[in-house]
């Protein structure tokens, strides 16, 4: 089984892409907490960066050039530890940029000690270059170091590191919270996947029953009137985007505002009864899921009839369907006793790899109708850096996708013995 | 064989006329929409694209605006309705959004995003998908072998050479990543025939691990998460996160060709020739098992325009200022009255899409009568 290595190696890469945001993620929960970022206190920066436990080294080991200090990640100004960066990717020691900073600090204290006009004037050293930084210092560049850059150095930082504690957060503390409101990441995501679950779900059957009878119907009679018809129909479907689809309905059939006719379906966003469980929630919405259900589905009604159609026609096309015929059988008999299974089989794989394919499409249904699912708490979480659920949502969605694609291999196996899996 | 004239004849004439409107509209969309003069004279000499009001003489485009500007007087205007402009060439044919910029210019300048996005996926992905079925289908998991007590050396050099292309500069890393596949390359040259005392480098186990992962993760929220990495927005980053999820794509369906046509004499025999692995693959490989990479290529173009649609309809990746038909569309979901907003973009899409979604169909049923 190598779903267990894969999720190790999707989490460990997302860590480190987590690391290399140009968000930060303090300054947007104080963000959320109502405080603004001009009068944001040092201190309270410094407690929450210290509290989100960003200051522990990323990993267990790093290989860093000689000059870097322990752990960068002390430095806790998000301005600071680029301008650090900078500096370091240079060549200078890291004591040395240290005492620039300090220089740089007590200088303009002294600044804004003074009482003269040109006192109020700080320098931001946010806006400086590596270079502008220690010519406003007043440093002589001379005396630094700097040969020690190119010695590859390992720092061994031991369990006291964040990609430990995230682990230990996944294990024991469900993922970790959420900064927007402290609640466990799991539970979020347990309830979006109810939400996003329950509408592919339904999406999902529809189209394999109804793609099904409508291949079938295809296949049965290629020439006929009404198939043309439907299949360009189909093709409509097919090629439309689903996130057009839905705007059209949403815009032209939600609202009065093209006559009193095109009020037809309710309008978009879901009641929240926050005492309920997730589960009555959906059936109490179930009025305001029609929308969202018809166009997810209507895409991948038209992709599973068109490849049901496909394939039948590609069997009906073999030798034995030939002698079928020569023994009497009739179309329908044929289809129905000989072909289906022949022809459906391979497929199976497709249909299950379609069901993760619905999960894209519902983000963006989800975002269109406000629907409080996976997808919505993924584009939410990120633009707020949240990425206790950003880790969450990706988890266990790859789970959820996995588990699809072995459900298809098992299916396969069941309707073609003559695979075997060892 | 196939070349690119059967391919060609393979089109219908619609499906020519449409791939070809597409292309003049977007490569020509400042002479077709511009709020500028496009050749205008004056005292002090003929200048191109100018604002200049005291002209003697110019020529303007057809659509006298261009997809940014903003006509103050006219926001949210109906294509029916009553629009305050002097004279019919003023007039906004399908409408304006709310900050009063015209929708047909935004049209025509997203057809110009929508083929950077689409041609731009299809090159780099071709370019790794190529590389990728290389690899794994050509060399697979021992055909290229290397001498064990060479590894001895050559993977404290990797990982020494990793940390360099982290910690240096972009131009030494791309030296140092060059200098490490030559040394590479040379062991493999050097690597005697005697299998065992040689290991098989197991390309075909890693790249198709990789794309497993990418694989299980849903598309959308992969290059949702990817987007959130970069710094700036920008239609190139778009390209990169699409190109991700593509390769695979064609990396599958040229693997499983090479494996069937490696099989074949002439293959054995332009190797015992002593042609180069490059020569073999490049000139006696490649050209048969293109035509599967055409098709994937065609349906491809119309998914990358369809992502790129999808992306800015969400409102990531691409700058918020830049008009395509995705944001468009965004803005029709905001104001529910301005049909306009919702119609036209998304059918100039829907057209994209059928067009090279039949283009490909086209060249499956070709290839299918070939064989």
């Amino acid at each position: 089984m190598l779903v267990v290595p894969t999720l190790f190696i999707i989490s460990l890469i997302a860590f480190i892409l987590s690391k290399n945001t140009p968000q930060d993620p303090v300054s947007s929960m104080l963000n959320l907490k109502g405080m603004d970022q001009e009068v944001l206190d040092d201190e309270v920066y410094k407690k929450t960066y210290q509290e989100l436990s960003l200051d522990l080294a990323n990993f267990y080991l790093s290989v860093v050039p000689q000059n870097y200090p322990d752990n960068l990640n002390k430095v806790y100004k998000l301005e600071d530890r680029v301008l650090y960066k900078k500096l370091l990717s240079k060549g200078y020691r890291f004591e040395f940029i240290d005492d620039a900073f300090e220089k740089f600090d007590s200088r303009n204290y002294d600044l804004s000690k003074s009482n003269d006009q040109q006192g109020l004037i700080k320098v931001q050293r946010s806006k400086l270059d590596a270079e502008e930084f220690l010519q406003e210092v007043g440093v002589d560049k001379k005396n630094a170091s700097k040969s020690r850059f190119y010695y590859p150095t390992l720092r061994w930082h031991g369990t006291h590191n964040q990609y430990h504690e995230w682990l230990k957060k996944v294990f024991f503390n469900g993922f970790g919270a959420s900064i927007t409101d402290g609640i466990k990441a799991i539970s979020k995501v347990k309830k979006a996947l109810t939400w996003t679950l329950s509408f592919t779900l339904i999406d999902f059957i529809l189209s394999i029953i109804l793609g099904l009878l409508l291949g079938y119907y295809l296949a049965y009679k290629p020439e006929g009137k009404s198939q043309k018809l439907l299949r360009q129909v189909l093709y409509l479907f097919y090629a439309v985007p689903v996130f057009w689809l839905a705007t059209v309905l949403v815009v032209y059939f939600t609202t009065a505002d093209y006559g009193t006719w095109t009020n037809i379906f309710p309008s978009v966003g879901i009641n929240i009864y926050p005492e309920k469980s997730t589960l009555t929630q959906i059936v109490l919405n179930s009025e305001k899921l029609i929308l969202p259900i018809l166009c997810l589905s209507l895409h991948s009604l038209a992709y599973v009839s068109r490849m049901v159609e496909k394939s039948l026609t590609d069997e009906l096309s073999k030798d034995y369907v030939l002698y079928a015929y020569s023994k009497g059988l009739s179309k329908r008999q044929i289809i129905k006793g000989e072909v289906f299974k022949n022809a459906l089989t391979p497929s199976i794989t497709l249909f299950m790899s379609s069901f993760a394919s619905a999960f894209s499409g519902s983000l963006v249904i989800e975002v269109i109708f406000n629907i409080p699912g996976m997808g919505r708490l993924l584009f939410n979480a990120l633009s707020i850096a949240d990425w206790n659920v950003v880790f969450c949502v990706l988890i266990i969605l790859s789970l959820v996708t996995i588990i699809s694609y072995i459900i298809g291999d098992i299916l396969y196996a069941i309707f073609n013995p003559r695979i075997k899996y060892t | 064989m196939d070349s690119l004239s059967t391919y060609k004849s393979a089109l219908t004439n619609l499906q020519k006329a449409g791939l070809l409107v597409f292309v003049i509209v977007a490569l020509f969309h400042g002479m077709i929409a511009n709020d500028k003069y496009i050749v205008s004279g004056s005292d002090a000499g003929i200048s191109f694209f100018s604002n200049v009001d005291n002209t003697d003489w110019g020529i303007r485009a057809p659509i006298p605006y261009s997809a940014k500007f903003m006509d103050k007087n006219n926001r949210s205007v109906s294509p029916f309705g009553n629009q305050d402009i002097d004279g019919w060439y003023k007039r906004h044919w399908i409408g304006t959004d709310k900050l009063g910029r015209d929708v047909l210019a935004g049209l025509i300048y997203g057809s110009f995003v929508a083929l950077q996005v689409g041609l731009g996926t299809i090159l780099f992905s071709l370019l790794i998908g190529f590389i990728m079925a290389y690899l794994s289908g050509y060399f697979g998991d021992s055909e290229l072998r290397v001498e064990k007590k060479f590894l001895l050396f050559l993977i404290p050099l990797s990982l020494l050479s990793v940390f360099y292309i982290i910690y240096s500069k972009l131009i030494f890393s791309i030296v140092i990543l060059l200098f490490t596949i030559a040394v590479w390359s040379f062991a493999i040259r050097r690597t005697s025939n005697n299998k065992s005392k040689s290991a098989g480098i197991p390309f075909d186990l890693i790249i198709f691990r990789i794309i497993d992962i990418l694989h299980s993760i849903p598309g959308l929220f992969l290059i949702l998460i990817l987007l959130s990495l970069f710094n700036q927005k920008s239609i190139w980053n778009v390209v990169m996160v699409i190109v991700l999820l593509r390769w695979p794509v064609i990396t599958r369906h040229l693997r499983a060709d090479i494996l069937k046509i490696k099989q074949e004499d002439f293959v054995t025999s332009a190797k015992a020739l002593g042609l180069s692995n490059h020569r073999v693959f490049i000139f006696h490989i490649l050209p048969l098992a293109i035509s599967p990479v055409i098709i994937v290529s065609a349906f491809g173009f119309a998914t990358a325009i369809l992502m790129e649609s999808t992306l800015s309809f969400l409102g990531i990746g691409l700058p918020l200022d830049q008009v395509t038909w995705g944001s468009l569309i965004k803005q029709a979901r905001l104001n529910f009255s301005d049909w306009w907003l919702a119609l036209f973009p998304g059918l100039a899409i829907y057209f994209i899409i059928v067009l090279f979604n039949s283009i490909g169909e086209r060249l499956v049923k070709l290839v299918k009568n070939e064989q």
